[in-house]
C-alpha cells in the first residue's frame, strides 16, 4: 500500500491517501482527496503543490510524497447548489 | 501560482501604494461572505461565512488562497450564517492568530445560532466542520466593539455604524494610512419596527464594498408589504386554513412577530386563532433580543419603558410537534427557514395537500432550494421520506429580508460618492445589472467619477493610492513661522502612519523616547610633577585652561577633555563623541609618555642650539663634498666650494644661494633642511 500525505493549505495537519503502485496520477489523486473530504460541489478544483519544492506537481506523483492542496474555483463553471443538501438556514 | 503574490522586491509592502481587495466567497454569489483586504502590509478579513446551499468543506470560502497566520484583523458584520458560519472553524482549525471583532449583540446571538446549526445538521459528525466544543472555545477569542467606538489594531483604525438588516448588524469603516474603506455587510436603509435604518457615515470612504443581493429591484413600500402579509395571513385563517411561515429563528422572525402581534391586537375577531413561534431556540433568542434593546431604534427603546414589546400578547412558544394540537386554523412561524427538515418541514408535509392551507415565504431564497422550488408552483413535492405529495396549499412570497434595493443603494452611493465601489453578495446576473445601472447613473457626470468592480471569487481588485506623506512639526520648531524654501531639520518620529518632526529636546515631551548622554572616564597612573604634564599638554594642544575653584588641580584640554590630578593618577573625563574620543586618546598618550619617559621628566624646554647646528652642518658638508670644501668667509655664512662653484649658506635662515650651479644649490638646500629637522626637538 502506498501513501501520499496531503494537507490543505489553510488547515493545520496532514491526512493520507492510500493507493496501489509506485505513483498516482494527478486526476486520481484529486478524485481521492475530493472523495475523502466530501467535496461534491461541481464548481471547485484542487491545486496540488509539492510540499518540498512548492511547485505544482506534474502528471504523476510518486508514493511517499507530501503535497499541499488548495481549493480553487473552477473557472467558467456555474456555481451549483444541490437541492439534496441542508438548506434550512438559507432564507435571510 | 497566481493566487499567492509575493511583495514586489523593490518596494516593501509597508510602503507600497497598492491596495488589494479579494473576495474568497460572496464574489458574484450569495453565501460564504469572506473578503480579504490588503494594504500597507496589513491584512484584514471581512466576514467568514459558509455557503448555506453546500455542505462540509464545499461550504467554506476559498481560504486556501491566503495564509491564515498573516491575517491581522477579522471583522464580522452580523450573525447570519453566511457571514459568520465558518468562524469557529477559522478560529479553531487554522493558524489564524489575529484579533476578531463583532458587536455585542452579534456575539451573543452567534453563540446560539451556530449551536443550533451544529445540532440540526444532519450530516455525520466526521463531516462537520466544527463541533459545539469548537464553538464554545471560539467565544473567548472574539472581542466586542460598540457602535461608533474607534479601535486601533496594528495601525488599522476601525469603527462601525448601524446597518439595519438584523439586530447588531454593523457596517465597518476601516482606515489605513489615511485611506478609508466602508464594508456594508448586509444593510437596509429602511427603518422597520425594531431596527433603525442603516446610517450614512459622516466620513466619506475612498472605497465602498457593498452587498448587491437585490440588484436593480425596487422593494414594494413597507406599508404595502406589511398589509399584503397581514391580509394573506388573515385570508388563510379565514378559510379555516393553517398558515405556515418558515423563518429562521432569529433575525427577521422578530420583525414578523411584532407585525403579527400588532395586527392581532387590532383584530379582535382573530383572538381565538393561535399564533405559534416554534423553535427550541426561541426562549434563549428572545432573551438576547430583550437584552440588546439599545441596538434597536428609538421607537422600541421608548416602548420598552412602558412595556416590553417582545413580550407578545397573542403569540405562544412551541418547542416541538408533540406540544402542538393541530385543531383548527392557526399561524405557525417555524424554523428552520428552508423546510429541508425539522419542524417547518414536518408541518409543510402535513399541510401541503389541503388547499385551504397556505405557506408564506418571507425571506430571500437561494437557487436550488425547496422554498425557491415551490415558488414556481409545481404540481407536487417530494417528502423527506421520498414520498410524492400534491402541492395544493397556496404559496406566497413576501420578502421581509431587509436588504437594500436599487433605490436605497443608489441614494447611499450618492450620499457618499466613493471613487470606487466593489459589489459582493449578489447573484451573478443581478450584480451585473446593478453594476451597469450604477455606471449609467454617473457616466455623464463630469464632477463625480465612480469605478464599479464586481470581482469573482478569488479575483483581486487592485487599486492604487498615492498617499501624501504629511509630517507635522511640533514643539520648539513650530514656534517660528516658516517660509517657503526654508530648511527645517529635526528628528523624524514615525508612529504607525503618523509622522512628526521635532528637536531632540522636545522628544521627551511628545514621545516616550529620551535623549541620553554617554560620559567616558579614564584613570591613568601618574606619579610625576603635574606642572611638567601641563606644560607638555600645552605643547600638544596649545589650548589648556586651568579650571578655577576646584579642590584638585583641574585643567580643560581642547575645551572638552577634563583632567583632574588625583593622588597617584590623573582622571580624564569627556562626553563621548568621535572628536572628543580622539582628543582623549592624544591626551592619554601624552600622560603615558611623560609617565614612562624618565628623560622627559627631568629635562626642561629644549632650545635649539645654533652652534651645535653649524658644527654638524660643517661635518655634513665635509662628508658630502670632501674635507676642503667648506670655509667661512664671515662670521655668519658658510661657504661650500665644489668643483669651482661656491654656495652660500645662511645657517639662521637656512637659505642657500649659488648663482653658478643650480643642482648643487638644491642638493645642499635639501641636505640642510633635513639636518635641521633632525636636530630640532620634536614639540
Amino acid at each position: 500500500m502506498a501513501h501520499i500525505h496531503y494537507k490543505f493549505s489553510s488547515k493545520l495537519s496532514y491526512d493520507t491517501v492510500v493507493f496501489d503502485g509506485p505513483n498516482i496520477s494527478l486526476t486520481d489523486l484529486k478524485k481521492q482527496i475530493m472523495g475523502r473530504e466530501k467535496l461534491r460541489a461541481g464548481d471547485c478544483d484542487l491545486q496540488i503543490i509539492n510540499a518540498q519544492t512548492k511547485e505544482e506537481d506534474g502528471g504523476h506523483i510518486p508514493k511517499g510524497s507530501s503535497v499541499i492542496v488548495r481549493r480553487i474555483p473552477l473557472i467558467g463553471a456555474k456555481s451549483s447548489s444541490n437541492s439534496k443538501t441542508n438548506h434550512k438556514y438559507v432564507c435571510f | 501560482m497566481a493566487a499567492k503574490r509575493k511583495a514586489d522586491a523593490m518596494v516593501p509592502a509597508e510602503e507600497s501604494d497598492q491596495l488589494l481587495i479579494r473576495p474568497l466567497g460572496a464574489g458574484q454569489e450569495v453565501g460564504r461572505s469572506c473578503i480579504i483586504l490588503e494594504f500597507k502590509g496589513r491584512k484584514i478579513m471581512l466576514d467568514c461565512g459558509i455557503h448555506p446551499g453546500l455542505e462540509g468543506m464545499d461550504a467554506l470560502p476559498y481560504i486556501d488562497l491566503i495564509d491564515p497566520a498573516e491575517i491581522d484583523l477579522l471583522l464580522i458584520s452580523h450573525f447570519h450564517l453566511d457571514h459568520c458560519g465558518a468562524l469557529p472553524w477559522f478560529l479553531q482549525k487554522t493558524s489564524f492568530k489575529g484579533r476578531t471583532f463583532m458587536t455585542h449583540a452579534t456575539k451573543a446571538i452567534y453563540r446560539w445560532l451556530l449551536s443550533d446549526y451544529v445540532k440540526v445538521s444532519n450530516i455525520s459528525a466526521d463531516d462537520m466542520l466544527y463541533t459545539e466544543t469548537d464553538l464554545e472555545d471560539s467565544m473567548e477569542k472574539i472581542e466586542t466593539i460598540n457602535f461608533h467606538e474607534v479601535k486601533e489594531v496594528a495601525g488599522i483604525k476601525f469603527w462601525c455604524y448601524h446597518a439595519g438588516h438584523v439586530l447588531g448588524a454593523a457596517m465597518f469603516m476601516i482606515e489605513i494610512a489615511g485611506v478609508k474603506l466602508l464594508y456594508t455587510g448586509d444593510f437596509s436603509r429602511q427603518e422597520d419596527r425594531h431596527l433603525m435604518a442603516a446610517e450614512i457615515p459622516s466620513v466619506k470612504p475612498d472605497i465602498l464594498i457593498t452587498e448587491s443581493t437585490y440588484g436593480t429591484h425596487i422593494h414594494e413600500k413597507r406599508e404595502e408589504r406589511e398589509a399584503r402579509f397581514c391580509n394573506t395571513v388573515h385570508d388563510i385563517v379565514n378559510r379555516e386554513g393553517r398558515c405556515l411561515i418558515p423563518v429562521f429563528a432569529l433575525g427577521r422572525a422578530q420583525e414578523l412577530l411584532l407585525i403579527l402581534d400588532e395586527y392581532w391586537q387590532n383584530h379582535p375577531e382573530l383572538h381565538d386563532i393561535p399564533i405559534y413561534y416554534a423553535s427550541s431556540l426561541a426562549r434563549k433568542c428572545m432573551a438576547v433580543y430583550q437584552t440588546y434593546i439599545n441596538a434597536m431604534n428609538d421607537k422600541i427603546r421608548k416602548a420598552i419603558n412602558v412595556n416590553n414589546p417582545f413580550v407578545f400578547k397573542h403569540i405562544s412558544n412551541l418547542k416541538s410537534m408533540d406540544h402542538f394540537d393541530d385543531i383548527g386554523p392557526s399561524v405557525v412561524m417555524a424554523s428552520p427557514g428552508m423546510m429541508q427538515s425539522g419542524l417547518s418541514r414536518e408541518l409543510f408535509e402535513s399541510w401541503c395537500t389541503d388547499k385551504r392551507n397556505g405557506v408564506i415565504i418571507a425571506g430571500y431564497c437561494v437557487e436550488g432550494t425547496l422554498a425557491k422550488h415551490i415558488m414556481t408552483e409545481p404540481e407536487e413535492i417530494t417528502t423527506m421520506s421520498g414520498q410524492k405529495l400534491p402541492l395544493k396549499m397556496s404559496v406566497d412570497y413576501i420578502s421581509f429580508s431587509a436588504h437594500t434595493d436599487y433605490q436605497q443603494t443608489s441614494e447611499f452611493i450618492r450620499a457618499l460618492k466613493p471613487p470606487h465601489v466593489i459589489l459582493v453578495h449578489g447573484e451573478q446576473n443581478e450584480m451585473a445589472r446593478l453594476k451597469a445601472a450604477l455606471i449609467r447613473e454617473y457616466e455623464d457626470n463630469d464632477e463625480v467619477h465612480i469605478e464599479v468592480h464586481n470581482p469573482r471569487n478569488t479575483e483581486a481588485v487592485t487599486l492604487t493610492f498615492r498617499g501624501e506623506k504629511l509630517a507635522k512639526v511640533m514643539g520648539a520648531l513650530a514656534d517660528k513661522k516658516c517660509a517657503q524654501d526654508q530648511r527645517v531639520s529635526g528628528i523624524l518620529v514615525k508612529r504607525n502612519f503618523n509622522y512628526h518632526i521635532m528637536t531632540p529636546a522636545d522628544l521627551s515631551n511628545y514621545t516616550d523616547l529620551s535623549v541620553g548622554m554617554v560620559t567616558q572616564t579614564q584613570a591613568i597612573p601618574f606619579t610625576g610633577p603635574i606642572s611638567l604634564l601641563v606644560s607638555q599638554l600645552r605643547n600638544l594642544a596649545g589650548d589648556v585652561q586651568q579650571v578655577e575653584k576646584t579642590e584638585k588641580i583641574t585643567v580643560k584640554i581642547f575645551e572638552s577633555i577634563t583632567l583632574v590630578h588625583e593622588a597617584g593618577m590623573v582622571l580624564l573625563e569627556w562626553v563621548a563623541n568621535p572628536l572628543n574620543d580622539m582628543y582623549a586618546d592624544a591626551v592619554a598618550t601624552v600622560v603615558l609618555e611623560v609617565q614612562s619617559n624618565p628623560n622627559a621628566q627631568k629635562c626642561q624646554k629644549e632650545t635649539f642650539d645654533m652652534e651645535v647646528f653649524v658644527e654638524r652642518l660643517e661635518l655634513m658638508m665635509h662628508d658630502m663634498f670632501g674635507d676642503d670644501c667648506v670655509n667661512f668667509k664671515d662670521s655668519r655664512n658658510l661657504f661650500v666650494t665644489v668643483d669651482g662653484a661656491t654656495a652660500t649658506i645662511d645657517p639662521e635662515t637656512r637659505a642657500v644661494t649659488c648663482p653658478d650651479d643650480e643642482p648643487l644649490r638644491e642638493m645642499i638646500e635639501v641636505a640642510i633642511h633635513r639636518l635641521f629637522e633632525a636636530l630640532t626637538p620634536v614639540f
